[in-house]
């Protein structure tokens, strides 16, 4: 369970986020939804200490992430986009790599499989196309077997069938006891796939159950009727 | 650890920095050997006008002498020594006629006798007061040193070669063989300072580039101590950049001794530590010494790097930061009053190995082994920084 609270960050004088608090149970998928530039990232290098917080509390599983920082992160994996994979090496070396950091007991090759990256994972992430790359950074999650994952746009740049094969993977995931946080702007996958979601705004976080309504309809109501009233 | 430094080391290993810096390594190193291949070498022949222009000032000094109608006393004696002196040169000069014939004849030894007679007889000279009637033969690329210490380094240098019966190797022999090509740079070519130099952009690149590419997010979020990471990192590099080096100065090695000969490492250098006692150093202990100290030097820097690299992740403030300090460690900087009292405890004291190796500092040191120290000891300051900075943020 990730349990927040207190979470308060601004960047120079422009706040991003006022006094947040929410927990997160196991086996969960929570959305994050916002548009553009609102913070959703922000938001997830927090809960990962990439950004300082120092007057939040955060805890995982009971572990806190200022005092015991390592164990925290065993738990945890949240790597912002595949543009930060390292260009010169394999999909291949990096999923490697993961599973002894994370000391993960789950199987490289069945991932490749399961994943049908065999035809590119023993080549370098530059040469890869962008559908490609979100492969391996899926592959590494699963790989890190972390209990929260804490996942930034991850359909971008992928094709239906990717799609429909991502969200059977966090599907899976959830079905495993995985946490998942996803910040995605694909409404229609956010209902498909999320047990609730939260949408940031104001500086806050307004959480949703999903019950099967209209989520397209839902971020028009929040984010676009006062937009379109401003104008 | 050991996975993280696989890992760094693969991530770096091709890095395209590895290849510029050896090819740049190279081209520092191997300078004086291509330009000795396109002219003949002239040194010898130096060495040769050295001895002549010697033999003809005593000449000249010895008709002036002679013309005089009423010498003094002072000027019958100066009279007399000088004749002793063209003596002894014109024996030098024998010695390398047949040496330097087109059919040489003698051997080396015939040469270095008479070199160390003159050594000797100049030593007595000065040591008699009688340094102002002296013609000192000037060595090619060695600035002349008058001062007493200056001849017993004379001295013990030539009895050196003569009791291990070794040519002497003029300064400026760009066709020096191997085993004198590579101090030889550094001695006379090339300043150590230019060498950690590139050292330091090989720093700036390893210690900046994740912060430049956004990995640096990856390495923060990885369950681990990140202590533990910039240790590795530290490690990655002194894994490539050393044998990297190493193998400029092998590749060196052996390009002079495919083409010029193997030489010696027993050939002698002079120095004086104490500065009234002369003391023999062989060239392969120079270059130990001088390796060792590369060593140390490199290891302040990567302490340095990795601090910088903590507080920026902008790789001209890194690079720019090393240079300040070999800035500092320049002759012109620590020769100044304000840093000259300071000098021997900065380790920027010691960057000019082959002037601390032989003493030849114009600031005052300590000896080569406590430099090595203060060297090492500010490093291990640097990584103490290091350490708090990183338990404190907990991220690189």
């Amino acid at each position: 369970m990730l349990a927040v609270a207190g979470l308060s960050f601004s960047f120079k004088d422009k706040p991003i986020l006022r006094d947040v608090n929410f927990t997160l149970e196991d086996g969960q998928i929570v959305g994050l939804v916002a548009p553009n530039g609102t913070g959703k990232t922000t938001l997830l290098k927090l809960l990962c200490g990439l950004l300082p917080a120092p007057a939040a509390t955060i805890t995982l599983n009971g572990l806190s992430l200022r005092t015991q920082r390592s164990a925290f992160l065993k738990q945890l994996f949240f790597l912002e986009s595949s543009a930060h994979l390292y260009a010169d090496l394999t999909v291949r070396d990096h999923l490697l790599y993961v599973k002894r950091m994370w000391r993960s007991r789950v199987d490289v090759q069945a991932t490749i499989k399961q994943l049908q990256m065999e035809s590119y994972y023993t080549k370098r992430i530059k040469n890869l196309s962008l559908g490609m790359k979100q492969h391996a950074l899926l592959a590494m999650y699963m790989i890190s077997d972390a209990q929260t994952m804490l996942i930034d746009e991850p359909l971008n740049g992928l094709d239906p069938t990717s799609i429909q094969q991502f969200e059977h993977i966090f599907g899976g995931l959830r079905a495993a006891g995985k946490t998942l946080l996803v910040s995605s702007h694909q409404m229609d996958s956010v209902g498909r796939v999320c047990d609730q979601v939260f949408f940031m705004k104001d500086q806050a976080l307004r959480e949703v159950a999903n019950t099967g309504q209209d989520m397209m309809a839902l971020y028009t109501q929040i984010f676009m009727t006062e937009a379109a009233a401003n104008v | 650890m050991f996975d993280q430094i696989a890992f760094d080391l693969k991530k770096n290993v091709r890095s395209s920095t590895n290849v510029v810096l050896f090819v740049a390594f190279l081209i520092l190193l191997l300078g004086s050997f291509f330009s000795a291949l396109g002219t003949t070498d002239l040194s010898r022949m130096q060495l040769t006008q050295a001895y002549s222009s010697a033999n003809v000032a005593i000449d000249g000094q010895i008709k002036a002498l002679s013309k005089l109608k009423h010498p003094s006393a002072a000027q019958k004696a100066t009279l007399a020594r000088k004749q002793d002196q063209v003596h002894l040169v014109r024996n030098i000069v024998m010695g390398n006629a047949g040496l330097v014939s087109p059919v040489p004849t003698g051997s080396i030894n015939d040469l270095n006798k008479p070199l160390l007679a003159y050594a000797k007889y100049n030593l007595r000279e000065t040591e008699a007061g009688h340094a102002a009637d002296l013609t000192l033969i000037r060595d090619p690329g060695v600035p002349l040193d008058p001062s007493l210490i200056g001849r017993k380094k004379e001295v013990r240098f030539y009895q050196y070669l003569v009791a291990h019966h070794i040519a002497e190797l003029p300064a400026t022999k760009a066709n020096a063989p191997a085993a004198a090509y590579l101090p030889f740079q550094f001695l006379y070519h090339l300043s150590p300072l230019i060498i950690l130099g590139l050292f330091v952009i090989e720093l700036g690149q390893l210690f900046t580039t994740e912060k430049h590419d956004g990995t640096i997010d990856f390495m923060n979020n990885l369950p681990t101590g990140k202590l533990k990471l910039l240790v590795a990192r530290m490690i990655t590099f002194l894994a490539l950049a050393l044998p990297n080096f190493a193998l400029v100065c092998l590749v060196t090695y052996l390009t002079a001794g495919l083409t010029f000969g193997w030489g010696s490492w027993r050939y002698p250098l002079v120095y004086s530590g104490d500065g009234r006692t002369a003391q023999i150093m062989t060239l392969g202990h120079f270059f130990a010494l001088l390796c060792l100290m590369l060593v140390a030097a490199v290891l302040f820097l990567m302490m340095l790097s990795a601090l910088l690299s903590l507080l920026s992740g902008n790789i001209g403030i890194n690079v720019i930061g090393g240079l300040a300090v070999l800035v500092l460690a320049t002759k012109e900087v620590l020769s100044s009053g304000i840093f000259s009292p300071l000098a021997k405890f900065l380790p920027v004291g010691y960057f000019d190995f082959t002037k601390v190796i032989l003493h030849q500092t114009g600031w005052p040191i300590f000896s080569i082994g406590a430099g090595i120290g203060i060297i090492l000891g500010w490093a291990l300051a640097l990584f103490g920084g290091c350490v708090v900075i990183v338990r404190r943020r907990q991220r690189l």
